[in-house]
C-alpha cells in the first residue's frame, strides 16, 4: 500500500499512536488520540474510517477480538490491533520525526518549553 | 438545546458521507455515524452548541475531502486495470455502469433520447415488415420466380387496357405458348351454390380453370386426381369438380369416400374427382373448389364457352428455361397478331378502336398492384424520414450534452484517464441509449404491426382498368407479422445510431483541452466553443429536421386533399340510406327459368316493409361489374366494336328511381317492355358518347353480347347519367341497362332505399324475402356507404400513417428549434446582460436570439420544399384530382411549420428578456 512507505501520512501515524499496544474500536481510537494530544489534535470520523480501511488493507493493523468485559450495548464494534509491520513502521516514523525535530531544535525552531 | 440540533448535524454529516466510495461506506458507515453522534452529544454536553457545530462542520468538510480523495484513488486504480489484472469485459461493465448512472442523473435527456429512438426505429420496423411482405415475398408456389401473368391488351393510341381472355382467344394463346412457355393455363372466378345432402345450401367462390392450371402452379391434389384433358377441353365432357381442402373438411369431415361421389352445384349433378392440397386456395386466394371450363359453362353460362367476346379468363404461364418475362412477351407477339387475324378488328370511321396486344410480367409483380406498391414505398420513405429526424434530434441532444460534459471529461483526463477511455465511456452512454431505444422500438413495432394489420384494407383494390378488378390474390396484410429480419435491422440501426452519434460528441470530448475545459465557465471559452461550431452543427441538424417535417406535412396534405376530393366524388346516384344484399334463387326453384314474377313479388314485399321507400334488384353500383360484354351490332348492321367494353345490366322498372340515377333523355322501362315485345335498352351517357358519338341517341339500335339481342337489336329508349360501378377515381364506363323482363337474371343485389339507418332494416327485409320463397339465399349484407368506403380505404390508411408521421416530425422539429434558441440564450447570457445594461429593449433581444432558430427553419424550408417535390412524385399515383406539386398544399405545410417554429422559438427567446444584467455580468 502506498501509505506504507515513509513518511507515513499523518492520519496513519495518528491511528498508530492512538492504538498503541491496545485493542480498541474506532471511537476509542478517536478519543485516545484526542486525549494524548490534549485536545490539540483530532481524528475526524471520515478520515478515521477511510484510514482504518486502508491500513487493514495494507497490513498495518488488523481486526481483533474485543477484550473481555468491554462489550457495551448496541451493534458490535470492530476492534483493531497494531500488527508487527505497523509497529515497525510507527517506530521508523517516530525515528524519522525525531531526527527532524533534532534539526529543528538546532535551528532554533522549537518553542521554549521543549528546548 | 433540544435533541433536534445534534440530529440535524449528524444528518448533514450522513448526507455528505455518501461522497465516500461505496466500499468504505458499506464497511464503516454505521460505526462512523454512531461515533459521530457520540462525539456530538459529548461536545454538546461538555462545551455547548457552538463547539458541537464547529466539530460537525469540520467533520463534514473532512468526510467530503476524504471521500473525493478515495474516489480519485479508486478511479486511478480502475484506469490501469491491466496492472491489476482486470479484464476488458470488466472495463466495459464499468463503462456501462457509469453510463447508466450518468443517464439516471439526467432522466429527462435519457427519456427523450430513448423515446426518439424507439419511435424512429419502431416505425421503420413496422413498415419494413409490411414492405417485405408486399414487395419482396414470392407467391407461395414452387419455383414461383418463373411464373408469369399474361394479359390480353387492347392497344389504342392513347391508352392500353388490360382485358381478361375469352375462351376462344385463350385457345390461340395456348397454341402459340410453346414458343415461350413451359406451360400455360387460365382461370376465372365465379360463385356457385352447393345444395342437397339434407343441409342448408352454401355459396362460395370457385375457380373455373383450363387444362394445365394445377400443373403450371405445380400443386398436386391431396386426394384423387387433377382434371383430364378431356374434362378441360371437350365442351360435352361430364361435369366434374375438385374440392378445396377446407370445403372437404368442413362439409364432408375429411371423408376420403367423397371421391367419385356426385354432389349438386347450382342444381347440376357434378362428380367429385379430387381434393386440392391443404392451404391451396388458387390464384384468386379465395377459391373453395375448382371446375373445368366445360363444367363451368354447364353450371354458370354457356357464353363462357361460346362467345369469343366473352372475356372472363386470366392467363398465367411458367416461363421456358432461359427466358425472361420481357423476352417471352416478344415471342408471344405472334399470338397477338394471330388473335387480330382470327377475330379481326373492324375499322370504322373516326371510332377509336383497340389492337390486341399481349403483356407478360412476373406473377409476383402482378400480385401487387401499382397502388399497394406506391403506398408501401411512400410509407417506407416516410418512415425512413422519421428515423432520420429522430436521429438528427438525438444527435442534437448528444451534442448539447457533450458541451456540458467536456468539463467532466477534462477532470477525468486530468486525473489520468486515457483519451480512449474517456471516449469509450461516452460511447457506452450512447450504446445504452441505443439499446433501450431498440427495446422500446420492439414494443412499438409489435404494436404497430398489429395496428397496421387492423387498418389495412382487406385487400387492396385491383388495378384500374375497364374491368374494375383482377381476381388475383392481392397483397392483404393478414399474413403480416413482426419480421425477424426487420427486427435485426432495427437493432442494427439502433446500435449504429448510438455509435455514430455517440462518437461525434465523444471525439469532441476526448479532444477537449484539459486546462481550457477546466477553466470553462468563463465567457471566453464559451465563445470559443461556439466558434468551434457546436451550435452550427445543431442548426444544420435542425434545418434537416425542419425540412423532413415539411416533406411529410406536404405528403399528408396531398393525401388529405385526395381523400376530401374522393369523398366529394359524385357517384352518379344517391349513396346514402341504401342497403345492399345479395340474393340468389335456387336452380331447383320453379322460378329459375322465369324469375321475373318472383322478383317482382320480392320487390313488392320488401317495398312494403316499414321504413323502406323503394327496392330494386340489379348489379349494385360501386360494387364492381357483374357482367361485361362487347358491342356486336349498331343501327341494324352486324358490327363488332373491339375495344369498347360495356357493362350489361338487368334492371327492374324502379331501378333508376330507387338509386336516383337522373334520366337525361327519353324514358326508362315501363309495363309495355315485356318478354316478347321489341327489345329496348337504356344507355348511360358514356355509352352513348362512346358508341354513337353523341348524347341524345334515343331511337338508335344496338346489339351486345348477351342473350337478349341475339336476334334483334335493341332500341335505345333512354339515356341516363353516368354511374361509377367501381373505383371512385376511375372514368365512368359505358353501361347498357336491359329490362329485367327481357333479360331476366335469377338474382343479383337487392338494393333497398330506406328512410333511416339502412342496417336497422336488415331483419325486416330478410323476413320479407323469405316469406316469398324460403330457398332464396340472402347474404353479403352491406350499406352502399360502406361499399363506397372500401374505395377510400387505401387513401385513408396512407393518410393516417403520413399524418401520424407528419405530426411526430412537426413536434420533433419544434423541439429541435426550441433547443437551438434555448442554447443560444444560455450561451449568450453574458452578452444579453451587457446589451440590457446598455439599454437594448426586450424586443431587440428576442429578435437577436430567435435569429438562430429562424435561420435554421428557413434553411429547412428550402431543403424541405426540394425533398417534398421528390416525395410527391412517388405519391402521384395515389393522388386524385390534386397535383403532386399543388402550390396551396406546399404553402399550407410551410405555414404550419413556420407557426410551429415561431412558437417553439419564442418561448425560450422570451427568457432572454428575463436575464438579470447584474448577475450575468458578475458571472462573466
Amino acid at each position: 500500500m502506498p501509505d506504507a512507505t515513509l513518511p507515513l501520512s499523518p492520519p496513519v501515524f495518528h491511528v498508530l499512536l492512538g492504538l498503541g499496544d491496545e485493542v480498541l474500536h474506532g471511537y476509542a481510537i478517536m478519543q485516545r488520540f484526542e486525549a494524548l494530544t490534549g485536545g490539540e489534535d483530532q481524528l475526524l470520523p471520515g478520515t478515521l474510517y477511510a484510514t482504518l480501511s486502508r491500513m487493514v488493507e495494507g497490513g498495518l493493523i488488523e481486526e481483533a477480538e474485543p477484550p473481555a468485559g468491554e462489550r457495551s450495548g448496541g451493534a458490535p464494534r470492530r476492534h483493531y490491533r497494531v500488527t508487527e509491520t505497523g509497529r515497525r513502521l510507527a517506530r521508523a516514523e517516530g525515528e524519522r520525526m525525531h531526527r527532524l525535530v533534532d534539526i529543528a531544535r538546532r535551528q532554533d525552531l522549537l518553542p521554549e518549553s521543549v528546548r | 438545546m433540544t435533541d433536534w440540533f445534534p440530529r440535524a448535524l449528524s444528518g448533514a454529516f450522513r448526507l455528505f458521507s455518501y461522497v465516500l466510495p461505496r466500499r468504505i461506506r458499506q464497511e464503516s458507515s454505521a460505526e462512523m455515524l454512531r461515533d459521530m453522534n457520540g462525539v456530538l452529544e459529548a461536545r454538546l454536553r461538555q462545551r455547548g452548541w457552538p463547539a458541537a457545530a464547529s466539530y460537525a462542520l469540520r467533520a463534514i468538510v473532512d468526510v467530503t475531502r476524504v471521500g473525493l480523495k478515495e474516489r480519485v484513488r479508486v478511479r486511478r486504480d480502475d484506469a490501469s486495470p491491466r496492472a491489476r489484472g482486470g479484464g476488458s469485459l470488466r472495463e466495459l461493465w464499468t463503462d456501462l455502469r457509469h453510463g447508466g448512472r450518468r443517464l439516471r442523473r439526467a432522466p429527462g435527456f435519457a427519456l427523450a433520447a430513448v423515446l426518439l429512438l424507439a419511435l424512429g426505429i419502431g416505425a421503420n420496423t413496422t413498415v419494413f415488415s409490411a414492405l417485405k411482405l408486399v414487395l419482396l415475398s414470392a407467391p407461395p408456389y414452387p419455383d414461383a420466380g418463373r411464373l408469369v401473368w399474361i394479359s390480353l391488351m387492347t392497344v389504342e393510341p392513347t391508352r392500353r387496357d388490360t382485358l381478361p381472355w375469352s375462351w376462344a382467344k385463350y385457345g390461340v394463346l395456348e397454341e402459340g405458348a410453346p414458343a415461350a412457355l413451359e406451360s400455360v393455363a387460365a382461370y376465372g372466378t365465379r360463385t356457385l351454390t352447393l345444395s342437397g345432402e339434407g343441409r342448408d345450401p352454401q355459396r362460395f367462390g370457385v375457380e373455373v380453370v383450363t387444362a394445365g392450371y394445377f400443373e403450371t402452379l405445380r400443386t398436386q391434389p391431396a386426394l384423387g386426381r387433377a382434371f383430364t384433358r378431356e374434362e378441360t377441353d371437350d365442351p360435352e365432357a361430364p361435369a366434374v369438380v375438385i374440392l378445396g381442402h377446407g370445403l372437404w373438411q368442413d362439409r364432408y369431415g375429411g371423408d376420403s369416400g367423397v371421391i367419385g361421389r356426385t354432389i349438386t352445384l347450382n342444381d347440376v349433378p357434378v362428380q367429385v374427382v379430387g381434393v386440392a392440397a391443404r392451404g391451396f386456395e388458387g390464384l384468386s386466394g379465395g377459391a373453395r373448389a375448382w371446375v373445368p371450363v366445360p363444367t363451368g359453362g354447364r353450371l354458370i353460362s354457356r357464353f363462357m364457352l361460346s362467345s369469343p367476346h366473352s372475356h372472363w379468363l386470366w392467363a398465367i404461364g411458367r416461363l421456358a428455361p432461359d427466358l425472361t418475362a420481357k423476352s417471352a412477351e416478344v415471342r408471344l407477339a405472334t399470338v397477338a397478331t394471330a388473335i387480330g387475324e382470327t377475330y379481326p378488328v373492324p375499322s370504322k370511321g373516326n371510332q377509336v378502336i383497340g389492337e390486341p396486344g399481349i403483356a407478360v410480367r412476373p406473377l409476383a409483380d402482378a400480385r401487387r398492384n401499382a397502388e399497394s406498391r406506391a403506398a408501401v414505398l411512400v410509407l417506407m420513405v416516410a418512415s425512413a424520414m422519421v428515423l432520420l429526424i429522430a436521429c438528427a434530434n438525438l444527435a442534437g441532444l448528444l451534442l448539447a450534452r457533450s458541451r456540458g460534459f467536456s468539463r467532466d471529461a477534462a477532470v477525468r483526463l486530468a486525473l489520468g484517464a486515457g483519451r480512449f477511455r474517456v471516449m469509450r465511456a461516452a460511447l457506452a452512454e450512447s450504446m445504452l441509449l441505443a439499446l433501450a431505444g431498440g427495446a422500446g422500438a420492439l414494443a412499438i413495432a409489435y404494436w404497430g404491426v398489429a395496428g397496421l394489420r387492423g387498418i389495412w384494407p382487406d385487400r387492396f383494390t385491383s388495378p384500374s382498368g375497364p374491368l374494375g378488378g383482377v381476381p388475383l390474390e392481392s397483397m392483404d396484410l393478414n399474413g403480416l407479422r413482426l419480421d425477424g429480419g426487420a427486427l435485426a435491422f432495427a437493432f442494427g440501426v439502433s446500435l449504429l445510431t448510438g455509435l455514430l452519434f455517440g462518437l461525434l460528441p465523444a471525439i469532441r470530448r476526448a479532444n477537449v483541452g484539459v486546462q481550457q475545459a477546466l477553466r470553462e465557465g468563463t465567457g471566453a471559452t464559451r465563445r470559443r466553443a461556439r466558434r468551434r461550431g457546436g451550435p452550427a452543427t445543431t442548426s444544420i441538424l435542425v434545418a434537416v429536421q425542419t425540412g423532413l417535417a415539411l416533406t411529410l406535412l406536404v405528403g399528408a396534405g396531398l393525401m388529405l386533399g385526395t381523400l376530401l376530393r374522393l369523398r366529394a366524388v359524385d357517384a352518379g346516384f344517391e349513396t346514402s340510406n341504401l342497403l345492399v344484399m345479395s340474393v340468389t334463387l335456387s336452380r331447383s326453384s320453379p322460378s329459375w327459368q322465369n324469375p321475373a314474377p318472383l322478383i317482382d313479388e320480392v320487390l313488392t314485399r320488401v317495398s312494403s316493409v316499414p321504413g323502406v321507400q323503394s327496392a330494386t334488384i340489379g348489379c349494385a353500383p360501386l360494387n364492381g361489374h357483374c357482367w361485361i360484354g362487347g358491342i356486336r351490332g349498331i343501327d341494324g348492321r352486324e358490327e363488332e366494336l373491339e375495344g369498347v367494353s360495356i357493362g350489361i345490366h338487368s334492371a327492374p322498372d324502379r331501378f333508376f328511381e330507387t338509386l336516383r340515377i337522373p334520366v337525361i333523355y327519353g324514358r326508362t322501362f315501363g309495363r309495355d317492355d315485356r318478354a316478347g315485345s321489341p327489345p329496348v335498352v337504356v344507355l348511360n351517357e358514356s355509352a352513348a358518347r362512346r358508341i354513337f358519338g353523341g348524347v341524345n341517341v334515343v331511337g338508335r339500335r344496338l346489339a351486345v353480347t348477351a342473350d337478349v339481342t341475339t336476334d334483334a337489336q335493341a332500341e335505345v329508349i333512354g339515356v341516363v347519367g353516368d354511374v361509377l360501378q367501381g373505383r371512385l377515381n376511375a372514368e365512368p364506363m359505358p353501361e347498357a341497362y336491359f329490362s329485367s323482363r327481357q333479360l331476366p337474371e335469377p338474382g343479383g343485389a337487392l338494393i333497398v332505399r330506406t328512410t333511416g339507418e339502412p342496417l336497422d332494416r336488415v331483419t325486416a327485409v330478410r323476413t320479407a324475402v323469405r316469406a316469398v320463397d324460403p330457398t332464396i339465399i340472402v347474404d353479403r349484407v352491406r350499406t352502399m356507404e360502406s361499399a363506397r368506403g372500401v374505395w377510400l380505404s387505401e387513401t385513408r390508411i396512407v393518410l393516417t400513417l403520413l399524418g401520424l408521421y407528419a405530426t411526430l416530425a412537426l413536434l420533433l422539429a419544434a423541439a429541435g428549434i426550441w433547443a437551438v434558441v434555448a442554447m443560444s440564450v444560455a450561451e449568450r447570457r453574458a452578452e444579453i446582460g451587457l446589451r440590457m445594461a446598455l439599454g437594448a429593449d426586450s424586443r431587440q433581444l428576442v429578435r437577436m436570439v430567435a435569429r438562430d432558430g429562424i435561420g435554421a427553419t428557413a434553411a429547412g424550408l428550402v431543403f424541405g420544399g426540394w425533398a417534398a417535390w421528390g416525395l410527391a412524385r412517388l405519391l402521384s399515383s395515389l393522388l386524385f384530382e390534386i397535383g403532386a406539386h399543388d402550390v396551396r398544399v406546399y404553402a399550407a405545410a410551410a405555414l404550419v411549420l413556420l407557426a410551429g417554429a415561431i412558437v417553439a422559438g419564442l418561448v425560450p427567446a422570451r427568457q432572454a428578456t428575463r436575464v438579470d444584467p447584474a448577475r450575468s455580468l458578475r458571472a462573466e
